[in-house]
């Protein structure tokens, strides 16, 4: 491979993901009608790819699989189908051949830092086995001042007291902060950040978000930042990626997903979130009912029972997602491609 | 650590029975420990006395064999804290690794595993000691053994739900996230944030342990060459019309064995679950 080529290689190239969960119990629809066999489709071939260095970010409501997407980029969880590749090699292969290697290339920050750490572990401690398990430092010693010196450098002083404290002494961004840099420790190439602020203050949230961002760019590790909030994921992200009912519905760069979004599903999204500019009065669009359950997805479009746009070949006709130009691409029959 | 022993502390001075519990045990393991200083008479010494009603020189009465009851209940304890712990003991870590690999590695491991509990939830536990005792003698060592191998079913059970619930932790998946194996979050993480009720539940254990071992020895299949309550109470058995003593001070001393245990147990219980609980979150 020559080094041109090698440049265009994406860090992380997810191709045609599913993640499905077989239930134990079948669905019974509201007109009585009865599935079997029900299925929890939470990622419904998903394909992005992310340049290193650059972050995604994903949105999208609550169950539409973004958290379940983010599991199975750090391979907590397996594909029921599809490929994940990093820096072109399977991902599965990688993790087979060699886990501690494989997890040193991926990392996630969680959504709850309250309960990120064994509560019966110091802060030193789980820190130092971390460096240990990845002999990373050549002893007890040089693992306690690099453990001290991390501390100190995200700004959580005294360095040295804070190795003996146990996760519960600690504030929310102080826990959050902690799992971020054992993370980053290890040097990963995709980091994936999983609602990383949406249990804390508000007051703190951009010291997280910054040390996130500060943090992957030293190191030019690319990220993927699952959120909800539309406004930080502006903020951080190279490009945003739009999920409903475990696909991506949108997807381009993040000032033009946010301000001329194309898929009437962002479109609403997008209008129902008023903190982007208080002075300009936006029409929120409103969304009737409910995304249906991921058990039983709507034929064709999953998104017509609630579009305002349905047309009845919506009913029928699944759709794909269609190159807009400029890296935009969107997944609709009433937006006209290229 | 100084905190947190400060912390058992209170909370055990704030639990009347794990209080009164641990008192008895005291008395029980001094008693143990000094048998010989304690003992009046040797409890092996044949006195002439036989079946003599308790009187200053033979405060609890003598058996038929004309030995000192109240040397050998003295004696007993020894056997009877031995064999109960260390069944007890087995059957805990039987049973904290047979539940905890089933719940935290779930599947198919799981449904064998599960399997394999419920199997041994139906075994008679007596019958099977009874069976090994026949076949292999009844050495205490194999009782013990026994016990251990047959009893584990509730402990299991217990850690099951517990890794079943610690697996969806965070922390448990964070630790798989950066790389710790299966086995070695299992040991570091779930069987550690999940033994409190298997604590509790082993206490209670030593009691049936002692119970098992007294039926055994009521039952003439003790071990011979220890002096066990259950022996003791055995060999009163012929005498209950005219030797009341023989068989109720065995049978007392047993009674205080087992509430002494079920009340640490069960003050155990109250105490770890909720506190514990709350430890990860505020305070």
């Amino acid at each position: 491979m020559n080094e041109e080529k090698r440049e265009q290689t994406p860090i992380l190239r997810v191709d045609d993901v599913r993640c499905h969960y077989p239930q134990k119990k079948k669905y019974v629809r509201s007109d009585g009608t009865v599935i079997r066999k029900a299925v929890v489709k939470a990622v419904d071939g998903v394909s992005f790819s992310i340049p290193k260095g650059e972050i995604l970010g994903v949105i999208g409501e609550s169950g539409c699989g973004k958290s379940s997407l983010g599991r199975l980029l750090v391979r907590l969880e397996k594909c029921t189908s599809g490929k994940i590749y990093l820096d072109g090699q399977d991902m599965e292969n990688l993790y087979r051949k060699d886990r501690l290697a494989f997890r040193r290339r991926t990392q996630m920050v969680f959504q709850n830092p309250f309960d990120t750490f064994d509560p019966r572990h110091s802060i030193g401690k789980i820190l130092m086995d971390t460096m240990k398990l990845h002999h990373i430092g050549a002893n007890d010693q040089e693992r306690r001042e690099m453990a001290i010196a991390e501390l100190a450098s995200a700004g959580l002083l005294p360095a040295e007291s804070f190795l003996q404290r146990f996760p519960h002494e600690f504030s929310g961004g102080q826990l959050q902060r902690i799992s971020i840099l054992r993370s980053m420790l290890l040097g990963p190439d995709v980091m994936v950040a999983d609602e990383p602020v949406s249990m804390l203050d508000v007051s703190i949230r951009a010291d997280i978000i910054n040390l996130l961002y500060e943090s992957t760019r030293k190191k030019n590790t690319a990220m993927v930042f699952i959120s909800h909030d539309i406004t930080t994921t502006r903020y951080i992200s190279d490009s945003i990626a739009v999920m409903y009912l475990g696909r991506i519905v949108e997807m381009g760069q993040a000032d033009e997903v946010v301000t001329a979004p194309r898929h009437p599903y962002t479109k609403a999204l997008i209008s129902n979130c008023g903190s982007i500019d208080p002075r300009v009065k936006k029409k929120a669009i409103y969304l009737p009912g409910e995304p249906p359950t991921p058990v039983d997805i709507p034929s064709g479009c999953p998104f017509w029972p609630r579009c305002p746009q349905a047309t009845k070949e919506c009913r029928q006709q699944e759709q794909q997602l269609k190159d807009m130009g400029g890296n935009h691409f969107v997944r609709c029959s009433q937006v006209t491609g290229l | 650590m100084k905190q947190t022993l400060k912390r058992a502390w209170t909370v055990t001075l704030g639990n009347p029975q794990l209080k009164i519990g641990l008192v008895l045990l005291c008395i029980l393991l001094l008693v143990a420990l000094f048998a010989p200083v304690i003992a009046p008479y040797d409890p092996y010494f044949m006195s002439d006395e036989l079946v003599e009603a308790p009187s200053a020189l033979h405060p609890l009465g003598t058996d038929g064999l004309g030995r000192d009851i109240l040397s050998m209940l003295i004696f007993g304890t020894r056997t009877s804290l031995v064999v109960g712990v260390t069944a007890a003991f087995i059957a805990g870590i039987i049973g904290t690794l047979i539940g905890g690999v089933a719940g935290y590695f779930g599947g198919k491991v799981d449904a064998v595993l599960g399997e394999l509990i419920n199997v041994f939830m139906m075994m008679p536990t007596f019958f099977l000691v009874l069976i090994v005792v026949a076949l292999f003698g009844s050495g205490l060592f194999n009782v013990m053994v026994v016990m251990g191998l047959t009893s584990w079913v509730s402990n299991a059970k217990l850690m099951r739900a517990q890794a079943m619930s610690l697996r969806q932790r965070t922390f448990v998946r964070s630790a798989e996230a950066i790389g710790e194996g299966r086995l070695l979050i299992l040991f570091r993480h779930v069987v550690p944030n999940g033994i409190f009720p298997i604590i509790a539940n082993t206490t209670m254990g030593i009691a049936s342990a002692i119970l098992t071992e007294s039926s055994l020895a009521f039952l003439g299949l003790g071990d011979p060459n220890v002096i066990s309550w259950g022996q003791v109470i055995q060999s009163g058995k012929s005498y209950l019309t005219n030797g009341w003593w023989i068989c109720l001070f065995g049978g007392l001393a047993i009674i205080y064995t087992v509430v002494t245990f079920y009340l640490i147990g069960d003050g155990l219980n109250r105490v770890l679950s909720p506190k514990l609980r709350n430890l990860g979150k505020e305070g």
